[in-house]
């Protein structure tokens, strides 16, 4: 302590002098420098969040889905209606969006689509919550036998689902007639068919969908198709490799559309018998046609799932509500994918245009949801990493 | 009156330190009187000002927490097994044995790196002649419009030059239609249809820029007088070329090979959009073990066995390439003799360079609902779409957003890390400089792995934040050494002066370093946003929900390619272009007015020489 203050300071003066000019800025500096850290991870997350919502927004739903389901259309039409942003993320297949959740992006979506045959998986490992209908007024409107029969892998009991069906359809063989002449009886073997060169033929999905169609071709029963195992297994992938190289369309059946149509493929597996239809409307002439295989074809009920968790779960089921409920916007999906429609009201109002559409719409058996019944659902299989395996080895042998 | 220059130059003698430290303070004292270690060693520290080792330090655990830390948990995963979808926490071989035991995964990895090791080769040997060309026949004022003639499409999206390349191929495509309108084949070729060739031609088209830089930084510090005098001495060109220009582009040719080799071993979508079921890779496999199988345990396997493959490749390559003694000194020379051959080759590397991308430019004015040819009309309006496509510009808007946070948190992390590696020497230089650079030697692919395996295990959420901090590893490195490079070739008796006139270290810093270290620090930040907009490798496996404009491209690619998919193309290379060219202008213009400076201080009657 000093009573001479000024003397003091201008004892200390050449001192503070030096310590101004080097030590104390010296700590300045170090602690400035890391401040400027500090703020520049600060403004780093700052910026990182203000996209970040990761769904948790409000007026927000983020829907992982195959293409058509996240066409900016739907977009637009959903925001217009509810006033609720959708966040579409278009997935390649069922076997992405299943790692894509699965792998730790659960609280990252609210609505996850899928072919009803993955439903249990995800039901399973708990990534999904089960839908009560009643929560979604646009249930009213399904086909009964979509809500009802338990014997569908995603119905948990009556009016209770895993998923909420939307359209569904049944695969088949889809050839370009312009290039090569498949006749009766169909066979899913006709993709073998040495008439076809070499990297024209086109398959839709992923690898565990190649093989099963491999396995159907060799006469694997349909109903154990996905319990293929050891050498059954092996042929279906050897078969399968006899093929390459092969086109893959990974979730659009535009791709596969515009392959058959403009003969950059001749010949490929069809997601729908409703396909032919499509290219032929796009071609302004016949240049596909498409049939049921004898050896009989998977088939699939499609539809949001709701993510257990969902940060927005009121606008999920909003969203739901109104891509399966809202006239145009159904009208506008069985315009763009011509697969069957879960919704009674929708298939009814097709039916009675009573235009060509509706041709098309009952031959497809759109009119007679209990076909859907008699289908095997396109789905897992029992053991994953046997197929992921051979699938490795058809494509890198 | 001494100059401060003189006074600055004597100032490191007399303080027997670090170039800026100085007499301890009274703090200083106290703080050295404390005996505890701590003490001392906070008190030491209080001392180095920009020398100061804790500045590199938050680049340095950037690298730690988001590159070696996954690493390690993604080595301990690897010998876990997965057991329905999830990891059991028990320790096995089982992955390695099933990789050994498995020929289709050790024959992908040899296969792979012989493949990519052609593939490389490759680019290194076209390259050369075209470096060689513009580093000793063009005249050193007009390199520089070559050089960046020749790394513009390097500035375009990487997805987007792949996707050029998919027009090129295929039995439809612009190489087969060539060949059967010039009357040269009668139907398509096998060579440019979807297969292995299209790969590596698309592969050393991607790579070309890179290997350019490197082989050509290298050429250009040869003496072109040294081939004059061993002309002189009866050495006949490829003499000339095998005894003085590649021993002493050997580096650069390496450096070249390396960093092809790298990307093309750790490029999991080229091979899958140019090659289809014909082009799979090693990292093909890789990926699918966690996307489709949920293999999580063999795929880290797989990840760690590329990591040491690239290894000991590494150690090879380095042991080979040996150290380039150095040879004369840098004279920004060339050769006056004609080279037409090796002008004719580099115009048509040009022509190779170029012509895919103008085809994307054709296409986005192309009136047709399909993506590609033939040409049926003009129409404009592919470009309206691309901004009322709303998924699109929320995906350009988030890329913008993550390319920001890393420009931001790499350029001034990797400047102060710069700061005080630039002033360093012995084994802490090395160890920072080693810690920041080393994400550059490793494949994308396995860094995003080891990013995503590592959230797993530690149960983070995954977000745009994983975004931001996967792209601050790549860009961190780049940034920072890009700044050392230029701070390195600063005269640091400014800093000195400053400092004996009084500036404390902080306005030392922002007055003299900063500004001069500032084209460094410019391009570092130019680099790491074009390269945070471009990233996909890593994107794709660490994002969330979120969606950045190469992934939107890449699900466009992979799901379905639309016309409007060329319009964004067209705008991305015409921003780049007018982005690169905007900064050429202006450096031209910086340099006219330094040099019209120059001439002003100049005595009359006397000139600059050019």
């Amino acid at each position: 302590m000093t009573n001479d203050p000024q003397g003091s300071r201008a004892a200390a003066g050449p001192e503070r002098a030096s310590e101004k000019k080097n030590g104390v800025s010296r700590r300045v500096f170090i602690g400035r420098s890391a401040g400027v850290a500090l703020a520049v991870g600060g403004l780093g997350s700052f910026l990182a969040a203000c996209g970040g919502s990761s769904g948790g927004g409000k007026r927000e739903v983020v829907v992982m889905a195959w293409e058509n389901y996240v066409d900016p259309e739907i977009q637009k039409r959903f925001q217009n209606a509810t006033g609720i942003r959708m966040r579409g993320i278009a997935a390649e297949s069922d076997q992405d969006m299943f790692t894509k959740l699965k792998a730790g992006g659960g609280a990252q979506y609210d609505v996850v689509f899928a072919n009803c045959g993955f439903s249990p998986l995800y039901y399973k490992n708990g990534l999904i919550e089960a839908i009560d209908l009643s929560e979604i007024p646009a249930s009213k409107n399904l086909w009964p036998v979509f809500k009802e029969n338990t014997d569908f892998p995603y119905v948990v009991e009556k009016n209770k689902t895993m998923l909420y069906p939307s359209m569904w359809a049944s695969f088949g063989i889809v050839w370009n007639s312009e290039k090569i002449d498949i006749p009766a009886p169909y066979s899913w073997n006709e993709l073998w068919n040495p008439k076809i060169p070499k990297g024209k033929v086109i398959f839709q999905g992923a690898g565990d969908d190649f093989l099963s169609i491999a396995g159907l071709a060799l006469g694997v029963p349909r109903d154990r198709i996905y319990s293929m195992t050891g050498a059954e297994l092996q042929r279906a992938a050897d078969y399968l490799a006899k093929l390459k190289p092969f086109q893959i369309s990974k979730s659009s059946d535009q791709v596969t559309a515009d392959a058959i149509r403009t003969g950059k493929a001749w010949a490929g597996q069809a997601t729908s018998l409703g396909l032919a239809y499509r290219i032929n409307e796009a071609a302004g002439k016949e240049v596909a046609r498409i049939e049921l295989p004898k050896e009989g074809a998977l088939g699939w009920v499609d539809g949001p799932q709701l993510v257990k968790g969902a940060k927005n779960r009121e606008n999920a089921l909003k969203f739901i509500d109104f891509l399966c409920g809202d006239p145009d916007m159904q009208d506008w999906l069985w315009k763009q994918n011509r697969f069957g429609m879960a919704s009674k009201t929708t298939s009814e109002r097709i039916l009675s245009a009573g235009d060509a559409d509706s041709k098309v719409y009952a031959s497809l058996g759109g009119d007679r949801p209990q076909i859907a019944e008699k289908l095997v659902f396109q789905g897992p299989p029992d053991n994953p990493k046997e197929w992921t395996a051979v699938y490795d080895k058809v494509i890198a042998g | 009156m001494a100059s401060s220059r003189d006074t600055a130059t004597n100032a490191p003698a007399v303080r027997g330190g670090g170039a800026l430290s100085a007499p301890p303070t009274q703090g200083d004292r106290k703080a050295a009187r404390v005996s505890l270690p701590l003490g001392r060693l906070i008190a030491r520290l209080r001392h180095r000002g920009l020398e100061n080792p804790l500045l590199p330090l938050p680049a340095v655990l950037i690298v730690a927490v988001g590159f070696f830390v996954p690493l390690v948990i993604l080595a301990v995963y690897s010998f876990w097994p997965t057991v329905n979808g999830k990891i059991v926490h028990d320790w096995t071989l089982g992955n390695y044995t099933r990789f050994f035991t498995q020929e289709t995964y050790w024959r992908t990895l040899l296969r792979s790196f012989l493949f990519v090791g052609i593939a490389s080769a490759i680019t290194v040997v076209l390259t050369f002649p075209f470096a060689y060309f513009v580093a000793t026949k063009v005249r050193p004022r007009r390199r520089l419009f070559w050089v960046l003639v020749a790394i513009i499409p390097f500035w375009t999206s990487y997805l987007i030059r792949v996707f050029a390349w998919l027009n090129m191929f295929g039995d439809e495509g612009l190489l087969n239609k060539a060949l059967q309108a010039i009357g040269l084949t009668s139907s398509p070729i096998g060579l440019f249809g979807f297969d292995k060739p299209a790969i590596v031609i698309t592969f050393v088209y991607l790579l070309f820029p890179l290997a350019f830089l490197t082989i050509y930084i290298a050429i250009e510090r040869m003496n072109p007088a040294m081939l004059e005098a061993s002309a002189d001495l009866g050495a006949k060109p490829w003499r000339s070329l095998t005894t003085i220009t590649l021993p002493i582009a050997r580096t650069g040719l390496v450096a070249g090979f390396i960093f092809s080799f790298i990307s093309m071993m750790g490029d999991y979508a080229t091979p899958q959009l140019i090659g289809g079921t014909n082009g799979v890779l090693y990292s093909n496999l890789i990926i699918n073990q966690f996307n489709n199988s949920m293999q999580w345990g063999f795929g880290a396997t797989l990840a760690m066995l590329l990591l040491v493959s690239i290894f000991l490749l590494l150690v090879v390559l380095r042991t080979a390439a040996g150290k380039v003694e150095a040879v004369g000194e840098y004279t920004m020379g060339f050769t006056h003799r004609r080279a037409p051959f090796l002008l004719a080759y580099s115009l048509l590397y040009l022509v190779f360079l170029y012509t895919p991308p103008a085809l994307l430019v054709l296409l986005a004015f192309n009136d047709s609902p399909q993506s590609g040819l033939p040409f049926v009309g003009f129409t404009t309006h592919w470009f309206s779409d691309v901004f009322h496509n709303v998924v699109l510009v929320d995906s350009l808007w988030t890329s913008v957003q993550v390319a920001v946070s890393a420009v931001i948190v790499s350029v001034v992390l990797g400047t102060l890390a710069a700061v005080q590696i630039s002033r360093a020497r012995g084994k802490l230089r090395g160890f920072n400089l080693g810690m920041i650079a080393v994400p550059l030697f490793l494949p994308p692919v396995v860094l995003g792995l080891a990013i995503i395996i590592g959230l797993n295990a530690l149960g983070i959420e995954r977000g745009l934040w994983t975004i931001v901090a996967g792209h601050v590893i790549i860009t961190l490195p780049v940034v920072t050494l890009m700044v050392l490079v230029r701070l390195e070739g600063l005269d640091r008796n400014q800093e000195l002066a400053a400092m004996d006139l009084g500036a404390r270290p902080w306005r030392a810093f922002f007055s003299i370093s900063v500004p001069q270290a500032l084209p460094g620090i410019v391009a570092g930040a130019m680099i790491a946003f074009a390269m945070s907009m471009d990233e996909f490798i890593l994107t794709f496996l660490v994002t969330g929900s979120q969606q950045t404009l190469p992934l939107y491209i890449f699900g466009s690619l992979r799901i379905r390619v639309t016309p409007d998919l060329n319009a964004i193309s067209a705008l991305m290379l015409g921003a780049s272009f007018l982005l690169l060219t905007l900064g050429v202008l202006i450096a031209i213009g910086r340099d006219r007015i330094r040099r019209r400076e120059e001439v002003s201080r100049l005595p009359a009657g006397v000139g600059l020489p050019s």
